[in-house]
């Protein structure tokens, strides 16, 4: 399902310059098994970098669309032609991506090298022939669109439109069989850090037309797609049923079958035409050991099948931001395929991954187990295809799957230098690029990344005899140990002390929220940092700290505390509950990070009673 | 037109990469797979490595009647771990030029079961129809621990005169690495073997009445160690290079054309570069025009260089080579190649009577060039070189950020020969001191009665430091916001504001100031942390590996300077809690020079800390544990913080 995704990038993409656009008009004929879309483009180009990206301009296409039309020429600032660019000198760019083939390419236009005062003028014209009666275009570019005409002509038919986010920007007027939208002065988009996808974040325009007005219409569109993939293969079976003799519970044979699809079949993408939507047959996945997320879940729902347990495909848009329209039925915005399998017969146990009686696994991801999903899967609305009954399912963020833990044991000398053991307990997904350096790095490597990890959240320190571990845990989990030294990390002298004890951080500097307007998209995580510190005996006790903050969206909390001979403990918490943060909750999300921030900055105090 | 057909030769010759599959043609039969490697699990010598190569032979056939002349690739694979599965999938390259044909593989089981590969299972991707260049993939079948896989192909190639570089080593370890060129009687061609760990291939001979077989086979082949700032991989692999001693004329036979350098150069020179500058009236005369009114002849060079550099835009080509074209349509097309751009400046130097050479030479990150192998392989870039009082000025139009008489760090220390006179000659092109390319920032900071830090700061590049941030940003605003986000990022927890950048491209240099103030939410009112390093502070060691396990030598991008100095006042009401505490330091490779300034009556600060780097390559030996121990100085020194406290 990963086309759907490209093909959304790349309609932003075709965005992603500067320069000013003088005027855009778009006509879009809506058939009944066709989208004709025309565009014209006058470019003017006002600064010297903008020939890098005007220089070349891309036209995306695939086995169902087709250019019919282009004509592209470089005009002087009155308006006379100055260079032609015929068809012939155009040059094809295939899909960008590490998948092994994408049926997906770029009609590149190569424009000579632009000067300021140059003007652009590209008129072209797509016919598509979409797999679902939709389309979607961007109405915000890169660039400053100063003048802006969307022209829809439909044939009658019931024509449904939406543009999101909602916004007053444009101005629209619906006649019967037409649509126009307008638009003055429409400011580039600007993607800052902790954006949300380019595509959901500004406004585009959705269409769609036909009988598929509801998700569960696009369910049932999706069944169908699938309706001619073989099934009740007897190879998959005996397979499904070698994986799972002797196991009893239906629990331990949806796992061990996931299992074996998430390790045995390794992921390889390859998306022809409408092979974008529709999984490769089971067999055929099983004889090659290779897919893509399609084919691992449709090969997993055959093998549950064959041990008579039943499944549905799942689409959703997969990635730090899964947001799409929900009132907008259609499958452009999903990118992903992952399984649901009813809670009860498979035995599901509290904490699974399980919404609305279905647990969902996702077998794409090479670790974990029934008990984990994945970040970019939770938190998100999904489609459960199930028929008449496909309908939207909200997966429910798991905070307690992503967790990072550091752990500091050791002593203070006299001079305040610090010895100590660190473990670093890294849970989720955060864990498995570096697992996967672990088995493909050398020793060396790994430990240089462990060493920079550590580096930066203890400035100075020194690790040596760093060893490491994966654990079999339920989610994809690493466990790292070293002994550390960190010069000075207590400073002063007898008559006043202070020592930093830093952590690991979650929340964005709170820089990132000013005059922001679009929302910020986190990944729920847990943290947590506990400095365990023997002090010398003469030396005065910590200052006991106890502060908190805590709102909807997670918490920061510090202690500091004494124990019994001369040991202090420090314990820092962060938590973010929740993925995507409107403009609406910056005041909280702004609240927690500054908390973290200053309790990072704070120094702690080593004070006896009678000082001052 | 015999010039032009050498050119087009050479043109040809450079092109060293493979080509386009239109229709590929599958290849029958396959050896049966020994015992030993069906039950190898593991490599002694490199036990975390997820595959093995068990063996890739390379075997070139150069055909008298050069459309039959190819490269066959058989490469077969052991997959030791779940990771080592990735190398399941491959990827072949290929061209108009490069066909790729005979494609055939398979994928043994761990128990013996094969699977060939589907010719469905091949795809094509077409990277460009006009220069028909195209990807081939394909991801085996039924790959899974255990597996070995298999394939071999064959790329047909029309000119057989060409250079080829063909390495024994990879990211993977090789048991068995072996490379066969056949070539008949009357190809001249220089073979070389380079292994820089020191290693000797076998080396065998075979001779036909036709053609002569030359054979280089090695095994147990290290991976090349992936170590941080290490020299290029084409410099680290053990490699054999088949160089061609003679080039093709069209239709009039060969030349000689890399029996020496001077033979090379003389060959370049006369058949392609004569005919570029033939066509140069015009760019004569604008080079006139452009001196017209400047009396030495440095301002005169001077004007002509920066003209080129800045009014013909560089196509980012490593030929040393030249199109089919001439300075003044290069001049006239506002564009050319490096070299290209070399020859029009050094025509255009000539018409204003100023003496100077071209230079071949290499960016230092693709490999070093072999004076004993006389070819074009390593030859990637031309510059002008004029020497007016003995001393040479190295001038680089291809590039923009270069001022007159500047070469980039990767421009530095190079081998370059110059092309001029009765005999090349080879020089190395000069090096920046550590004093030359400096980063300076200088900080004042006042901690007002409340407790907030706000201030101002400068920072001031030269030299590399600056190229490397000239012409950042396509204007002055969005460089300003640039800067500003730099800074931003090295002073946390601070806004930066009033930004303000000066550039100058011919200077070297780059000045940025600032002011900067604590964000209100960070203010904690009893209590004060400084960084006085901010913002050149080094966050963490880039040289973790221990002396003993260091194997390649360091390569840095250039020697340089790094100053901070912080000044910081602060209000009766306060007072210092903590002073930081600075060590100085000293090593073959560099040093820090640190000062620490407090006058508690005054409440103020003074601190300034230099890091100089002097060296810029350091071999992994006690060498390179100096430059390790100055690089932990420096980021301990960074890490202290002044911790001022409201007086209680």
């Amino acid at each position: 399902m990963k086309l759907t995704r490209l093909l959304i990038l790349l309609t932003f993409c075709a965005g992603a310059q500067a320069a000013t656009i003088i005027e855009r008009s778009v006509e879009i004929d809506v058939a009944e098994s066709y989208v004709l879309t025309s565009e014209e483009l006058l470019v003017e180009i006002d600064r010297p970098g903008d020939n890098e990206s005007w220089g070349r301009y891309p036209i995306y296409l695939n086995k169902n669309i087709e250019l019919v039309r282009c004509t592209a020429e470089v005009l002087d600032s009155r308006g006379k032609v100055v260079e032609k660019i015929p068809r012939r000198r155009h040059h094809r760019l295939e899909s960008p991506g590490s998948n092994l083939y994408s049926s997906a390419w770029a009609n590149i236009i190569p424009f000579p090298p632009l000067e300021v005062g140059q003007r652009l003028h590209i008129d072209f014209a797509t016919k598509k022939r979409p797999y679902f009666p939709a389309t979607r275009l961007a109405l915000v570019q890169k660039a400053l669109q100063k003048k802006l005409t969307v022209l829809i002509r439909h044939d009658g038919g019931d024509l449904r439109w939406r543009i999101d986010p909602q916004t007053s920007s444009f101005l629209v007027d619906e006649l019967p069989n037409e649509l126009t939208i307008a638009g003055k002065d429409i400011p580039p988009y600007v993607v800052p850090v902790y954006a949300p996808d380019p595509d959901t974040a500004f406004p585009f325009l959705q269409l769609a037309w036909g009988a598929g007005q509801t998700w569960a219409d696009v369910g049932v569109w999706y069944e169908e797609l699938l309706a001619d993939l073989p099934r009740n293969d007897p190879e998959v079976s005996a397979l499904a049923k070698r994986l799972t003799a002797g196991l009893e519970s239906p629990r331990d044979q949806v796992e061990a079958l996931s299992d074996y699809v998430r390790r045995k079949i390794r992921y390889e993408a390859v998306e022809i035409g409408v092979g974008g939507y529709v999984p490769t047959p089971a067999p055929e996945v099983l004889q090659r050991a290779w897919g893509d997320c399609k084919d691992k879940a449709a090969l997993l729902a055959e093998l549950l099948a064959a041990v008579d347990i039943p499944s549905h495909l799942v689409v959703l848009r997969s990635g730090r931001d899964g947001a799409f329209t929900r009132e907008f039925a259609s499958p452009n915005a999903f990118n992903h395929v992952i399984l649901g399998v009813p809670a009860g017969q498979a035995g599901a146990a509290p904490g699974d991954p399980v919404a609305e009686g279905l647990l969902f696994v996702d077998p794409t991801w090479e670790r974990g187990t029934l008990s984990w999903l994945a970040a970019a899967d939770r938190d998100r609305d999904v489609l459960v295809v199930d028929g008449r009954q496909s309908r939207l399912v909200r997966i429910p963020e798991q905070p307690s799957a992503e967790t990072g833990t550091l752990e500091v044991t050791g002593s203070i000398k006299p001079w305040g230098d610090l010895t100590a053991h660190v473990r670093l307990t890294l849970t989720g997904t955060i864990a498995i690029p570096w697992l996967e350096d672990l088995a493909t790095k050398s020793v060396n490597e790994n430990e240089a990344d462990f060493r920079r990890v550590m580096g930066f959240n203890m400035a100075g320190s020194r690790l040596s005899n760093i060893r490491w571990s994966p654990s079999a845990s339920a989610a994809p989990t690493l466990t790292m140990e070293a002994e550390l030294s960190v010069p000075r990390l207590v400073r002063g002298d007898d008559a006043r002390r202070v020592l930093r004890a830093t952590g690991l951080t979650v929340f964005p500097e709170a820089r990132t929220l000013d005059d922001r307007q679009i929302p910020v998209v986190l990944t729920p995580a847990q943290r947590r940092t506990v400095w365990r510190l023997q002090l010398p005996s003469d030396w005065c006790p910590a200052m006991a700290v106890d502060d908190s903050t805590e709102n909807h969206l997670g918490h920061v909390r510090t202690t500091v505390a004494n124990e019994s001979d001369s040991v202090v403990t420090v314990l820092r918490e962060a938590e973010i509950r929740q993925s995507r943060v409107e403009p609406g909750e910056f005041e909280a999300l702004g609240a927690l990070s500054v908390a973290e921030s200053r309790a990072d900055r704070r120094q702690i105090r080593l004070r006896c009673p009678d000082q001052p | 037109m015999i010039q032009k057909a050498v050119r087009m030769a050479v043109v040809f010759a450079l092109m060293l990469l493979v080509l386009i599959p239109l229709e590929i043609s599958w290849a029958k039969g396959w050896e049966k797979i020994p015992q030993s490697e069906q039950a190898l699990a593991s490599v002694p010598w490199a036990p975390s490595a997820p595959a093995v190569v068990l063996f890739h032979n390379s075997s070139i056939v150069l055909s008298p009647k050069g459309s039959s002349s190819h490269r066959e690739e058989h490469v077969r694979v052991k997959i030791l771990a779940e990771e080592g599965k990735e190398y399941g999938s491959v990827r072949i390259p290929s061209s108009e030029y490069h066909r790729l044909r005979d494609l055939e593989a398979r994928t043994i089981s761990p128990d013996g079961t094969e699977v060939p590969l589907a010719k469905d299972a091949v795809f094509e991707k077409t990277y460009s129809a006009y220069y028909r260049q195209q990807l081939t993939t394909f991801a085996m079948p039924n790959v899974s621990v255990g597996s070995i896989i298999e394939y071999k192909y064959s790329i047909y190639f029309d000119r057989a005169l060409t250079f080829w570089e063909i390495y024994f080593q990879d990211e993977l370890p090789i048991l068995s690495r072996e490379v066969s060129f056949e070539k008949p009687h009357r190809y001249e061609f220089n073979a070389n073997y380079i292994d820089p760990a020191g290693g000797k291939p076998t080396r065998e001979t075979h001779e036909s009445r036709k053609a002569l077989i030359v054979t280089y086979s090695a095994s147990n082949m290290a991976p090349v160690p992936d170590e941080p700032f290490r020299p290029p991989f084409v410099d680290l692999s053990a490699r054999v290079q088949f160089v061609p001693r003679v080039i093709y004329i069209g239709g009039q036979g060969t030349t000689p054309l890399s029996r020496s350098w001077k033979n090379l150069a003389d060959v370049f020179k006369k058949y392609i570069y004569e005919d570029f500058v033939k066509g140069s009236k015009r760019t004569r005369a604008r080079a006139k025009e452009l001196v017209a009114g400047l009396s030495t002849d440095e301002e005169r060079a001077a004007a002509v260089y920066r003209f080129v550099r800045d009014e013909i835009a560089t196509d980012p080509s490593t030929s040393i080579s030249v199109g089919d074209t001439t300075s003044d349509r290069v001049l006239e097309e506002g564009e050319g190649t490096p070299t290209e751009k070399a020859l029009v400046l050094q025509t255009m130097l000539a018409a204003v009577d100023i003496d100077s050479s071209l230079g071949w030479t290499n960016l230092r990150a693709d490999g070093d060039i072999h004076l004993e192998f006389p070819g074009i392989s390593r030859l990637g870039r031309t510059l002008v070189v004029m020497n007016p009082d003995g001393e040479r000025i190295f001038l680089d139009a291809a590039d923009p950020d270069a001022a007159f008489g500047y070469l980039q760090p990767e421009l530095e220390n190079v081998l370059c020969l110059l092309l001029a006179g009765e005999k090349p000659d080879w020089v190395r092109t000069p090096e920046l001191s550590d004093e030359d390319s400096r980063r300076a920032a200088r900080i004042d900071l006042q901690v007002e009665d409340g407790g907030r830090i706000v201030g101002s700061g400068e920072l001031t590049l030269t030299g590399h430091h600056a190229w490397r941030y000239l012409n950042w940003k396509d204007t002055p605003d969005a460089a300003a916001a640039a800067w500003t986000e730099w800074l931003a990022d090295r002073h946390p927890g601070y806004d930066i504001n009033e930004t303000k950048v000066t550039e100058s491209v011919d200077d070297g240099h780059i000045a940025v100031t600032w002011v900067l103030a604590q964000r209100a939410e960070e203010v904690l009112g009893d209590e004060a942390t400084i960084r006085l390093a901010a913002p050149l502070a080094l966050q963490a060691n880039p040289f973790t590996l221990e002396v003993e396990e260091r194997q390649t030598k360091v390569f840095l991008s250039f020697a340089d300077q790094e100053e901070v100095e912080t000044h910081v006042v602060w209000p009766e009401s306060w007072q210092i809690d903590i002073e930081p505490r600075w060590k100085n330091a000293g090593s073959l490779t560099g040093k820090i020079a640190t000062e620490l300034e407090v006058d508690a009556e005054a409440r103020t600060l003074h601190a300034k800390r230099t890091f100089t780097q002097t060296s810029r390559e350091v071999a992994p030996n006690w060498v390179y544990g100096e430059l390790r121990q100055i690089y932990q100085i420096c980021v301990e020194n960074d890490a202290e913080t002044l911790v001022l406290a409201r007086r209680e």
